[in-house]
This record gives structure tokens, sequence and C-alpha cells, in this order.
């Protein structure tokens, strides 16, 4: 149940993020939903099910829109991961912390795409662009991420007691 | 075993991590075709999209139609006087062309002749912020190509209807084709003044507006020149409307003079796009 929720929960948000979010942009600058439900997910669940999702958001994206395959999917799979592990030592009931995992995430997935950028030369002023659209998106996506986050966890049923040994 | 069962996680982690980086490498060369993935999941996906994309599009007019609500009967009364007067003067317009049949077809001719245009509807646009791609939903069947240019009309002041840039199609599928537009930060187009034939290059810039610079740093420009394709490189097709010079710039350690170009079309509003055939273009030069 909880697998087909997620889903369709990726390609809903795959095909509004490329219509319909575009149209909703505050200064020029939109939020990156993919990242946010990447988060989420792992923070509710855990790092194998984070890591997944990321690998499918990014896979998608980059079939679609970017010519090189596999930057995007690399950076969601690796964020998925880390947010998961994060997510199971944090209190998942708490604000803050989707807040400060998506935060931290918006600038690693930052500054990743600029080192694969680097790395297949492409030459993008990174400092501008930080300035410009990174501060601005991070405040976007950190507080789009507490109310995803308190709407995935009312939809998923967390197991919070576990006696089995991880 | 027993070490694989250990490190179970972390071996998958990194395996994963792995291929991610091969398929990287692989896929950024200059690839001629998509792959079979590629084009199956594009496929499917582009109708949906495009459907979503209309009803988007549709919605956000009908919300800017909705603010105006107020003045809509002023503006209806200006406009039937409007229409009328139109029509007046379309009726002689009407006779005057009905007197002469061949300019009118001469015209016509000539119109067409120039490019073939194929329209085409945008279905998506990247998400985030890095790059300004989108896709459309013409692609191998329709006759569309790599390397192809894509165009918009756009109506200048004087309200002459032209072409306006917006880019070239990078890679194409059955039924889609991704477009790069020019504000793409890699993109770099070869222009020349209209007003005094100086040539230069742009590229884009992150605040989706252009940036370059002239190859003569005693150029004659001045803020509002506007500026066409160039054609040089064979990339981009030649006299296509970019947009207008909004700054220059000349710094005394540099030896080239800095310009800021606000493009002619829109392309946070960007809906119907018109393309034009690479293989026209080659014989009409």
């Amino acid at each position: 149940m909880n697998t087909f929720i997620i889903v369709l929960l990726i390609l809903s948000n795959f095909i509004l993020e490329t219509t319909l979010f575009p149209h909703f942009n505050v200064f020029r600058i939109l939020p990156n939903m993919g990242l946010v439900i990447v988060v989420s997910v792992a923070i509710l669940r855990d790092r194998k099910t984070g890591s997944i999702v990321g690998l499918t958001v990014g896979l998608l994206q980059d079939t679609i829109f970017s010519g090189v395959i596999g930057i995007n999917a690399f950076i969601y799979f690796f964020l998925g991961y880390f947010a998961g592990m994060a997510g199971s030592k944090l209190s998942r009931d708490n604000v803050l912390t989707p807040f400060i995992l998506t935060l931290g995430s918006t600038i690693a997935y930052h500054l990743f795409y600029n080192l694969f950028m680097f790395f297949l030369n492409y030459n993008i002023g990174f400092s501008t662009f930080f300035k410009e659209i990174v501060l601005m998106e991070m405040i976007y996506n950190s507080i789009i991420a507490i109310f995803i986050c308190r709407w995935l966890s009312k939809i998923f049923i967390v197991p919070t007691v576990r006696f089995r040994r991880r | 075993m027993s070490l694989f069962k250990k490190y179970r996680n972390r071996i998958i982690v990194t395996t994963v991590a792995i291929i991610l980086i091969i398929v990287i490498g692989l896929t950024n060369k200059d690839r001629a075709s998509l792959s079979m993935g590629e084009r199956f999941v594009g496929n499917i996906l582009t109708p949906v999209q495009k459907v979503f994309y209309g009803i988007s599009h549709r919605t956000i007019n009908l919300l800017g139609d909705l603010k105006h609500i107020g003045g809509l009967r002023e503006e209806n009364k200006k406009l039937k006087l409007k229409v009328a007067e139109l029509e007046d003067s379309n009726r002689r317009y009407e006779d005057l062309i009905g007197k002469s049949p061949h300019l009118k077809e001469e015209a016509e001719l000539l119109k067409n002749t120039l490019y073939s245009l194929k329209p085409a509807n945008v279905i998506g646009k990247e998400p985030g912020n890095w790059f300004d791609r989108f896709i459309i939903d013409k692609g191998l069947k329709d006759g569309i190509a790599k390397g192809d240019t894509v165009i918009q009309g756009i109506t200048k002041d004087d309200n002459v209807i032209e072409e306006g840039m917006v880019g070239r199609i990078i890679e194409v599928g059955d039924n889609w084709a991704k477009v790069i537009s020019i504000i793409d930060e890699n993109n770099k187009i070869s222009f020349k003044s209209i007003r005094t034939q100086d040539g230069g290059i742009i590229s884009g810039n992150i605040d989706g507006r252009l940036s370059g610079y002239l190859f003569d740093a005693k150029a004659d420009v001045i803020k509002g020149d506007k500026l066409f394709t160039s054609g040089l490189g064979g990339i981009f097709v030649k006299d296509i409307y970019i947009g207008e010079i909004v700054e220059v710039e000349k710094r005394d350690e540099q030896l080239m003079k800095n310009i800021i170009i606000e493009p002619a079309v829109d392309f946070k509003k960007i809906h119907r796009v018109f393309i034009i055939p690479n293989e026209i273009v080659e014989g009409l030069n």
C-alpha cells in the first residue's frame, strides 16, 4: 500500500512540477519539489526507501529533460540515503527535523551539481548563482518541506515501536 | 560471504553510485539519438504532460482575466467602437486586394518560401533553477531533427510581427523533443546589431537575461539597439530577432565592450513555438 502511494506521489509530483508549478515562481525562483519529496519520504521511512525514491525521482528528471543521464539520480540517491540515516536518529514529529535536513540537502544538491558540471566542462559562476538563487531556494524548500512532511506523516502508517534489532 | 552480509548496505550503495557515474560518463558525449529506454519513458509521459500544461496555462490566463473584471464593461464599449472602425477599413483593404490578386499571391509566396514553419506546443519545463530547457509535442514523426531552430512569433514596438529566437533542439524522441533556450548559460550565440552591423557573442545569464561582448571595442552600440542572429558558426539560423540592448558597459582594463540584452521572447510564459527545419535553411544558403 505504501509502495503504491510513493509511486503515485513521485509520478504526480513530476507531472505537476514540470507543468503547473513553473507558473507559481516567486522572484523567478522555483522550489525544488523533487528534493523535498525525497527528503520527506526518507525522514518518515528509512534510508532504503529514501535512496530508492531518490534514484527514481532523479532518473525520471534526467531522462526527460537533461542531456546527461545520472547526475540528478546520483545526487538524490545519496540525499535520500543520508536523510534516511539522519531521520531515524532524530525525532520525526519535530518541525525542525525536515526544515534543517532540507536546508542542508539543498546546499548539498547545488554543491554536487556544480561539481558535476565542473567536471563535465560547463562553465557557470557559482558565487553569483549561490547568492541569487540558492539562498532563496533553501528557504522555500525548507518551508515547503515542513508542510509536505506533516501531510505525508498522516498518510504513511509509521511504525513507532520496534522490538526487532535493526 | 559473512563479509558481504555485514556490509551489504554499503556494497549496494557503492555499486549504485559507480553505475550512475559510468552512466553519466557514457551519456555526456554528444549523442546522435536517444536510447530505447529514454524514448519509451518519454513517449509515455509526454502526452500526460501535454494535457496538464494546457490546463495550467488556461487556469493562469483565467486568473489573470479575473483580475481585470472591473474594467471589462468600459473596455467592451471601447472595443466595439474599434471593431466598427476596423471593419470599415478592412472592407476598403479587401477591395484594394481584390483589385490586384497577383500582388497578393506574390506576397504570400514570399512569406511562405522563406522558411516553412512547423507549429508545436510546449508541454513541460525542467524543474529546478539550473537550466532553461523545455519539451515540445513534436518529434521524429513530424520531421523534426536535432539542431533545428525554435522560434516564436513576437510583436515589436511598431506592430510588426517577427520571428523571435527561442532556442534550438538538442534531442528528439518519437513525438517529443527537448529544446535548449537561448537564456541557458551554456548556449552561445553570435549576433549582429541591425543598426551598425557590428558583431559579437552573447550567452545566457542566471537572471534570465543575456549578456555578451562585441568583437570590436570601438563599435558603436547604444542602449535600445536591436540584435539579430548573424548565422556565424552555422548553428543558429541567420537574421532572427534576439532582443534589445538594455545596458552597455565599457571597462578600461578589458579590451571588449560588454552588453546586457533583454530577450524579445518571454520565457516564463512560453506556450506555442515554431520550428525551422535545418535542411530548408541549408537550401536557402
